[in-house]
């Protein structure tokens, strides 16, 4: 069981590097194939300059040749100087950026999914009742509205009409604001997802045995029926968390919150080449280690999932 | 005053596409150690009797009528509380297919110990040893192995034994087996028929047995219930049944066993398709089906008479042979 599991995880891991490396790879390619250069934003600076500067960021030399420098950078953890913020290295901005929206991201992810999961499964308990009724209005209007809306629905009703919460992200209590906008919309969906999962798992033999021993509703729910509708849940999970704690560009601007979100619209907008594979490597990287987490859980909660 | 007493038990299923009465007006009495078998083909109401009794109806079924008594305690419309510290410690259950019955994601010991904690006094270590003694009890080898084992690791037969020895742990009175053998092969079927017999004797369980099986009654039960469209048609015991059947439905039945004098002879199926439960007919159930259908039968239902000591039949021929001999 544990040489097979350790085989499982070892297999798992090589995919990940394998997708990362081929992410870099893809962003570098598409990234040199659109047209537009770093240099030639604000203002036509000279040809000299120009040339000065693309050897400096060793922009002149063949594409091939840049893409192994970069790589082999990238492999010492050296993500380069950000072109569009002289001066500054890659990995300062992500590291900065990284630890607010992480913060955020995860608390938003742990409420969506501990909130999402606990109404999911009372719909499902409730079906068809006012309370499931109640629960899928909500949620449909929760996943259909853009977070820049709802974001600003709470600046102004927290904030202006009856203010109580601080609407910058830097003060305390600050984060409030922000974390309930961005887990509106994943708190939605997972609720309805587990209501769902949950409603095909109650139907299923196992839980008429459970009723039949003798067993409470809430203690089926949740011991009989909650473990084997996670499966979805944790597919869903798995993504949600990697693009949540990457920062999002609405949310952090709204409440002025220094995040990474703002780094991944900008760095495409200034051709800050650096700056665009530093957040999409950054990206790749946690959004793989996640997928990693959640195979692995499969397995945790389910004996049936094979280690191969 | 019997063990369990059912009287007029009525359940229906509310469908959008309307009422579907699976129960109407089921009565029967179960005796302390007795067997009584309940057999019909699928739809004939067998099983949600069975989840009647129980209270694990799901949605949108619902009990409409009637009575369950459990040692003169009415349970039909009783707390939850009351029938949840009936389940599975007085009456328990087992069902079809011990595969899909059995949680996959919790270890075998796991689901043993879970009605033992709940019913009785016993630590978890106590209950994990219960566990262990009720799958020697049920003939399952290597037993302390077996407890940690997950239900899918184990056979499709020993899987059924974890469910009966899931269901006896608390000692119940009442076992109610639903379709016990039917997913099973054929050898397993009497292995698990013969255990479910040593175990009423050396217990002394009362067992309500629903098949749609006749040869799995015949050597287990001493009254025999037959069920069509929901309502019980023919009662008696196996002998009744099998050598002196009153109703039209159960001659039906056991024309189509095959039988093994007879080898040669074709088997005679009833013809047409099982009744549609949402268009009941008016009269006998089962008067489509009956090519000795007279007038009557379409267009009144049929009360069960007695035919003899404890034999019961509701079929209208019963009446016009009666009459027939008054006449004579």
């Amino acid at each position: 069981m544990s040489a097979k599991m350790a085989k499982y995880i070892g297999k798992r891991l090589l995919l990940a590097v394998v997708t990362v490396l081929l992410t870099i790879c893809i962003t570098f390619t598409v990234m040199h194939a659109v047209p537009s250069s770093p240099f030639n934003k604000a203002k036509a600076l000279p040809p000299a300059v120009i040339i000065a500067l693309e050897a400096k960021f060793g922009l002149d030399k063949p594409l091939t040749e840049q893409f192994f420098i970069y790589l082999k950078n990238v492999l010492r953890l050296d993500f380069g100087d950000s072109i569009y913020f002289r001066g500054v290295q890659v990995l300062d901005i992500l590291k900065g950026g990284f630890k607010t929206s992480a913060t955020l991201g995860l608390s938003a992810a742990a409420l969506a999914l501990a909130v999402g999961v606990f109404l999911g499964s009372l719909a499902a308990l409730g079906r068809e009742g006012i309370g499931d009724k109640l629960i899928q209005v909500v949620t449909t209007a929760m996943v259909s509205l853009p977070s820049f809306v709802l974001a600003l629905l709470l600046l102004w009703t927290f904030g202006v009409w009856w203010p109580i919460l601080p609407t910058r992200g830097d003060m305390p209590l600050g984060s409030l604001m922000p974390i309930i906008s961005l887990s509106l919309y994943p708190m939605a969906y997972v609720t309805r997802l587990t209501r769902s999962s949950m409603l095909d798992v109650l139907g299923q033999d196992y839980i008429r045995t459970a009723y039949a021993k003798g067993l409470v509703k809430y203690k089926i729910i949740f011991k009989h029926a909650l473990r084997n509708a996670l499966t979805p849940i944790i597919t869903y999970a798995g993504p949600m968390i990697a693009y949540i704690v990457c920062g999002s560009f609405v949310v952090e601007q709204i409440f002025s919150m220094a995040g990474l979100g703002k780094h991944f619209i900008n760095s495409i907008q200034n051709s800050d080449y650096t700056m665009i594979m530093g957040t999409t490597i950054l990206l790749s990287v946690v959004m793989v280690t996640l997928n990693f987490i959640c195979d692995i859980l499969y397995t945790v909660v389910d004996k049936r999932v094979d280690f191969s | 005053m019997s063990l369990l007493e059912v009287r007029g038990l009525s359940t229906s299923f509310f469908t959008p596409a309307g009422e579907i009465r699976a129960v109407s007006g089921v009565s029967f009495s179960l005796e302390e150690g007795e067997t009584i078998g309940v057999v019909g083909e699928s739809g004939s109401g067998k099983s949600v009797t069975a989840y009647s009794i129980m209270q694990i109806l799901t949605h949108p079924g619902r009990i409409t009528g009637g009575s369950v008594k459990y040692r003169g305690e009415e349970l039909v419309g009783c707390p939850e509380k009351t029938i949840a510290s009936i389940r599975g410690n007085k009456i328990s259950m087992i069902f079809q297919d011990s595969m899909t019955s059995l949680n996959p994601v919790y270890t075998v010991g796991n689901q043993l110990e879970e009605a033992i904690l709940l019913h009785t006094d016993r630590e978890k270590s106590q209950a994990r040893a219960r566990a262990v003694e009720m799958l020697r009890l049920v003939g399952i080898n290597e037993p302390d192995k077996r407890v940690r084992q997950y239900p899918h690791e184990l056979s499709g037969g020993m899987r059924q034994r974890v469910m009966i020895a899931m269901a006896l742990a608390c000692e119940p009175d009442i076992l109610i087996a639903d379709e016990p053998t039917t997913a099973l092969d054929v050898t397993i079927q009497a292995q698990i028929l013969e255990l479910m017999k040593e175990l009423q004797q050396r217990l002394g369980l009362a067992i309500i047995l629903i098949t749609h099986d006749l040869g799995v009654v015949a050597g287990m039960c001493d009254k025999i219930v037959v069920m069509y469209a929901g309502r019980i048609i023919e009662r008696g015991s196996a002998e009744d049944i099998f050598y002196e059947p009153r109703h039209e439905y159960t001659k039906g039945l056991l024309r189509s066993i095959p039988s093994i004098e007879n080898e040669k002879e074709r088997l005679i199926p009833i013809t047409g398709a099982p009744v549609d439960m949402l268009m009941l007919p008016s009269g006998c159930a089962f008067s489509p089906r009956c090519d000795q259908a007279m007038k009557i039968c379409l267009s009144e239902l049929p009360e069960e008479m007695s035919m003899g000591d404890n034999h019961n039949a509701a079929c209208w021929l019963n009446v016009r042979d009666m009459a027939g001999k008054a006449a004579v």
